[in-house]
């Protein structure tokens, strides 16, 4: 009888399913237990996370990173485990992590999969410089090297005065960051990246703007007539096509910087004083 | 309502209407004074609204009467979810966001999309308001997974890919806006040609074949009107819903089904309509810009609901069938 076929079939797909979750749960995967002297599996999933790894001298904890993160320079590298939006979660538990690190929301569904198998979860998102100092900090904290992190960030906090110093007296000009032409996509006041800025001697454009990251018009970028224009996009044919817009003051007189390592200063990271540095020699060269 | 009978009268008044529009947009936007950028920056976003208004409107005029059924339009029919498709397969090959190719590849996406949803659509002789609704979401559904995929394997051009999908008409290039409406603009007067065959195709398919239409040459024609206006729109503009969909409506009701005045009143009234939105999405929230599309799908989502209802309660197909 096809009816009893059927049931059979279904009865013996059920049961190889729950034999396949029985045995799914059955095999316990313990996450690695943490040394005394800090987490030794990390997976980095932010630029700016391994950045500051790195700059700890913790380079040799990382066994994971994202796919947008930079090289490390060790040997066998990290394994790549995907990005924001494909992140491979079974690649990172493979790693039988003893900290997953991330700049996303901890309740976001792949880090909550992560907290629900014992990983221990490191999540922060600075959005203004001293926010950055303080993530340093912390993660230096969480690995006992917290005054390996505080003397970093009293280093990064000096060169930063140094440029203060430098910029004493100079005049501050406006500077219109873009991050994408699409848009065209800025930044606001709620941003790291401003402070970079102000922290180079410059005065952010969209400073009205309170979303960190606005898509502004046209019309009042050019109304507000920028002494300089920083791209944190390639400067390509698009750009020069840009009618109006691209008959700006700063474009006529050559004040568009276009070559400065955008990752410098869009990753929170230990390297944004150094994005600060290079924007400052930039905005004071002439 | 009553219903402008002469074509010049008309005319007059929908010009009438354009140009107060375009002062509008043209007074409208984050500056309060004058320099010398503001009247090129609004100039380009004007005249990039009208063409793009005109064309959104025109093709759904046209989409509506090719298909009897009036909740037709790009977007609803997948064209324009095709021709996205087109400029992010462009952007996957490389080819520079300045190209004409571009275009091509945008018009080549919303033609493949409408022809699909067309052959589902059809069940014998007809095509009734649901499965052609549905083909349309499913087709839309295709486009935006080919989308997602992108987003996900080039995550570093997702976020500009994914600023000129919201839609968006601050194009200052205007060699772009030269080549949209060089596009569109004769694909409008084209739509005057075959306002006939258009007017014969509204009375039924059937119709229109004892009229003595070509109605398979036709159709074909149509479609390939609409592609070359849809991809040439989306190519510079993003997905900007609705217009398609609301414009032919509120034209139909001011000038009648009689195609010779209703594509130049759907013309003209997109233009206006989308200058106007655009001018919202520019002045709002000065400095930030609203995301156009968003603006004219909440203009036009209400719209296209009120309309779905309504032809539900006149018993039309999309009447839920008894239970057995």
């Amino acid at each position: 009888m096809p009816g009893t076929r059927a049931a059979r079939l279904l009865r013996s797909a059920a049961s190889v399913a729950l034999a396949l979750l029985a045995a799914a749960c059955s095999k316990p995967a313990p996450p690695a237990t943490e040394s005394p002297d800090g987490p030794h599996r990390v997976v980095a999933l932010a630029p700016s996370m391994t950045d500051t790894l790195v700059a700890l001298g913790l380079a040799d904890r990382i066994v994971g990173v994202s796919d947008y993160c930079p090289d490390v320079g060790t040997t066998p590298p990290p394994v790549r485990v995907g990005g924001l939006n494909n992140l491979n979660v079974e690649a990172v538990l493979a790693l039988r992590p003893d900290l997953v690190m991330s700049v996303q929301n901890p309740g976001d569904r792949s880090l909550v999969a992560f907290a629900e198998r014992g990983v221990a979860l490191y999540t922060d998102d600075p959005q203004s410089l001293a926010q950055v100092f303080a993530s340093i900090e912390a993660i230096g904290a969480r690995f006992h090297r917290g005054e390996r992190a505080q003397e970093l960030t009293r280093t990064l906090r000096e060169r930063l005065a140094r440029v203060e110093k430098a910029n004493a007296g100079r005049p501050r000009p406006r500077v219109y960051v873009e991050v994408d032409a699409q848009g065209p996509w800025t930044i606001g006041r709620n941003s790291f990246v401003r402070d970079a800025v102000a922290a180079a001697g410059g005065d952010n454009l969209f400073d009205d703007v309170a979303s960190p990251y606005p898509t502004v018009s046209e019309e009042a970028v050019a109304t507000r007539d920028p002494d300089w224009i920083l791209l944190l996009h390639p400067r390509d044919v698009a750009f020069e096509q840009r009618g109006a817009f691209a008959r700006l003051r700063a474009v006529r007189e050559d004040r568009v910087i276009a070559d400065l390592d955008r990752d410098l200063l869009l990753h929170s990271s230990p390297r944004l004083v150094d994005g600060v540095e290079a924007l400052a020699a930039k905005l004071h060269a002439r | 309502m009553t219903r402008v009978r002469s074509l010049p009268k008309l005319l007059l008044l929908l010009v009438a209407l354009l140009a107060a529009a375009a002062a509008i947009g043209l007074a409208c936007g984050p500056t309060l004074g004058w320099n010398e950028f503001v009247v090129e920056i609004r100039l380009s976003s004007v005249v990039l609204a009208a063409v793009v208004g005109a064309g959104l409107a025109t093709t759904g005029a046209v989409l509506q009467a090719m298909s009897g059924n009036p909740l037709a339009d790009p977007f609803v029919l997948g064209a324009s979810s095709g021709a996205a498709v087109g400029v992010v397969a462009s952007y996957w090959l490389g080819i520079g966001s300045g190209s004409p190719l571009v275009f091509v590849f945008a018009s080549l996406g919303a033609f493949a999309a409408i022809l699909a949803v067309l052959r589902i659509a059809r069940t014998g002789r007809r095509m009734p308001v649901q499965t052609l609704l549905l083909a349309g979401i499913t087709v839309s559904t295709l486009g935006s997974a080919v989308i997602l995929l992108y987003f996900t394997l080039r995550p570093y051009q997702a976020t500009t890919a994914m600023l000129f999908l919201m839609g968006s008409l601050q194009e200052s290039r205007w060699r772009f806006i030269a080549m949209t409406a060089a596009v569109v603009v004769p694909c409008v007067l084209l739509g005057q040609v075959v306002a006939r065959a258009l007017n014969a195709f509204a009375m039924g398919e059937s119709t229109a074949r004892h009229l003595g239409v070509d109605v398979d040459r036709m159709k074909l024609a149509f479609c390939l009107l609409s592609a070359a206006m849809v991809g040439a729109i989306v190519a510079v503009s993003g997905l900007i819903g609705f217009v398609g969909l609301i414009v032919p409506h509120m034209a139909r009701r001011l000038v009648g089904n009689d195609h010779r005045r209703l594509l130049p009143a759907c013309a003209l009234g997109g233009a206006s309509f989308l200058i106007l939105a655009d001018a919202v999405a520019r002045t709002a929230a000065a400095p930030q810009t609203l995301s156009l599309g968003a603006i004219t799908a909440l203009c036009g989502g209400p719209y296209f609901l009120l309309l779905l209802r309504r032809r539900s309660a006149e018993r039309d197909v999309v009447a839920p069938e008894p239970p057995p």
